[in-house]
């Protein structure tokens, strides 16, 4: 279905290619909106990637980069680009749902930070992706929007919370997205969808306008196909924002042309951390095995790999998991309060648990996340990154419904992600092989904080060396 | 589901702070998940928090030794 759908040579472009052909002027903006929206119309009923596309919105923004590329105005590298953002995120005068039962604005009253940096690049916005309802969960099963559909197996889920934003671009709907990341709600879906997702540092990103789930969790980034267009995303979208005092005032690196810099072999000095134990351990054996297969790859291209301990790792999954219950039921309380029908059941029983956590517990966490930063930051001065699987499976049945198929599932879903949230340190996943069964596989690169071009420039010779790009779902 | 003495001074803590207004089977479910929670804190509680002070935000912009930072 996904291969016979329209123009699925010029979808399944990469953004930096698309743009380079936009610059040279063998396509237009114009070509490139209509192509993902008529998949979109085509592929949307069949994976329910999009909850709404603004498709005169798309077109007339389209035609208004053709007209400065054609002025010579074009505003760099996204000018032109069709772009999703995940249904969490304002946009101007549109409603935002945030996945739940009534949108949490009928009329954004203005655009968050990062999606008027995307409109200020010139990049196009096709409409709002689904999600798991408020973000709170990782299938992206929806009791009132439906279940988002993975488009390597349509009987699945393509993981979550940012599973709409996974599957469009997975099913080259759109040329990159914007997704959220609480818990690992960007990785899990790039990795169980076969696609890049970055979760940048804590602050790397403005989160203004993007309604919470954990303030102190919380993370935006991008989800793209090709590692150098999540470098070109990061660029646009990153930055320092007085709307958000969290955002860092750091400079913005230019990841996108770091990437160009070639070394013999190609990442000669770059140390990489493979963890021993708990990832690899918990992995299901075949998952585990394509990503060691994949770091044995990153030695091949000349890193060094060594082992590291991080023995205080494993608590930082439950400190993070109170963090998350605590701030999610504040977040919640007054909206739980009025309106408790309005919640799916999963989401509303983890809401109900966060009112159990005590203050002490609350704060024992943060105490926690100050010893597993620092265990973290003391592995990061021996190594630049830490590879491990993003996830210990890969993407589950839909049949499983909105929770996964028990508690302990879902909680073990995350078990490799959330720990880089409450520490705020980068974290990247990209495709790495396929199961026998064909379905995606993910590697997570986790490095220090504010070097996400270390992360992107490890990983796009991989990329580059794994030859998975030219794959497409079938679903 | 059976009940300890724990567990009763769960539903009463989960009584107390409102989240247990929606019935016995969903008090059943807050006892399950109030014990999970307990869970979550026994294993933070097992690292070593002596003389350290809680993070309300993740501290990245602290120096790490990095080429970026």
């Amino acid at each position: 279905m996904i291969a016979s759908a329209p123009h699925g040579d010029l979808a399944f472009l990469g953004l930096a290619e698309a743009s380079r052909r936009l610059a040279e002027g063998g396509i237009s903006a114009v070509d490139l909106t209509e192509a993902m929206l008529a998949r979109i119309e085509a592929l949307n009923p069949r994976l329910n990637a999009f909850l709404a596309v603004e498709a005169d919105r798309a077109r007339a923004a389209a035609r208004e980069s053709d007209a400065r590329r054609a002025a010579g105005r074009a505003r760099g590298p996204l000018d032109g680009i069709p772009i999703a953002v995940k249904d969490i995120v304002w946009r101007a005068g549109r409603p935002m749902t945030a996945g739940a039962k009534r949108p949490v604005v009928e009329r954004a009253p203005e655009d968050a930070t990062v999606v008027a940096r995307l409109e200020a690049a010139g990049a196009i916005i096709l409409g709002a992706t689904g999600l798991h309802e408020f973000a709170y969960g990782v299938t992206s099963v929806n009791p009132h929007h439906g279940p988002v559909r993975n488009p390597w197996a349509i009987d699945r889920n393509p993981g979550g919370s940012s599973g709409g934003s996974g599957a469009a671009v997975a099913a080259g709907l759109a040329y990159g997205a914007l997704g959220t990341d609480t818990g690992g709600s960007i990785r899990i879906p790039a990795s169980v969808c076969g696609i890049v997702g970055l979760k940048p540092t804590y602050g790397r990103v403005s989160r203004h306008g993007v309604f919470p789930l954990a303030w102190s969790l919380d993370h935006v980034g991008p989800m793209t196909r090709r590692v150098e267009d999540a470098a070109l995303l990061l660029e646009a979208i990153a930055g320092a924002d007085p709307a958000d005092p969290t955002a860092s005032r750091r400079p913005v690196p230019a990841y996108a042309s770091r990437l160009g810099r070639s070394a013999n072999p190609p990442l000669a000095g770059l140390r990489v951390g493979v963890p021993r134990g708990f990832f690899f351990d918990r992995a299901e054996p075949e998952v585990a095995g394509i990503v060691r297969a994949a770091i044995d790859r990153l030695a091949g291209l000349g890193a060094a790999v060594r082992e590291v301990a991080l023995p205080k790792h494993e608590a930082s999954v439950p400190a993070a998991l109170l963090v998350l219950l605590a701030e999610a039921a504040a977040v919640h309380a007054r909206r739980l309060a009025e309106a408790p029908g309005d919640y799916g059941e999963d989401v509303r029983a983890r809401l109900e648990q966060g009112r159990l956590v005590p203050a002490s517990d609350y704060l024992a966490a943060q105490r926690a996340r100050a010893v597993v930063r620092r265990e973290l930051a003391e592995v990061l001065r021996e190594v630049d990154c830490i590879a491990t699987p993003t996830t210990p499976t890969t993407a589950g049945p839909l049949s499983e419904g909105a929770s996964g198929p028990a508690d302990a599932a879902r909680r073990a879903m995350t078990h490799f992600t959330r720990p880089f949230n409450l520490t705020g340190f980068p974290a990247l996943s990209m495709p790495c092989g396929f199961t026998a069964e064909g379905l995606p596989v993910g590697l997570q690169l986790v490095g220090r904080p504010f070097e996400e071009g270390t992360l992107l420039a490890a990983a796009a010779p991989l990329e580059a060396a794994l030859g998975l790009t030219a794959r497409r779902p079938t679903a | 589901m059976t009940r300890t003495s724990d567990d009763e001074t769960l539903a009463a803590f989960a009584a107390a702070v409102g989240a247990a207004s929606l019935g016995e089977p969903d008090l059943n479910r807050l006892i399950a998940t109030a014990r999970q929670v307990r869970e979550d804190a026994r294993a933070v509680a097992a690292l070593d928090l002596e003389d350290v002070e809680p993070e309300a935000r993740p501290q990245v912009d602290l120096p790490t030794g990095g080429a970026e930072s």
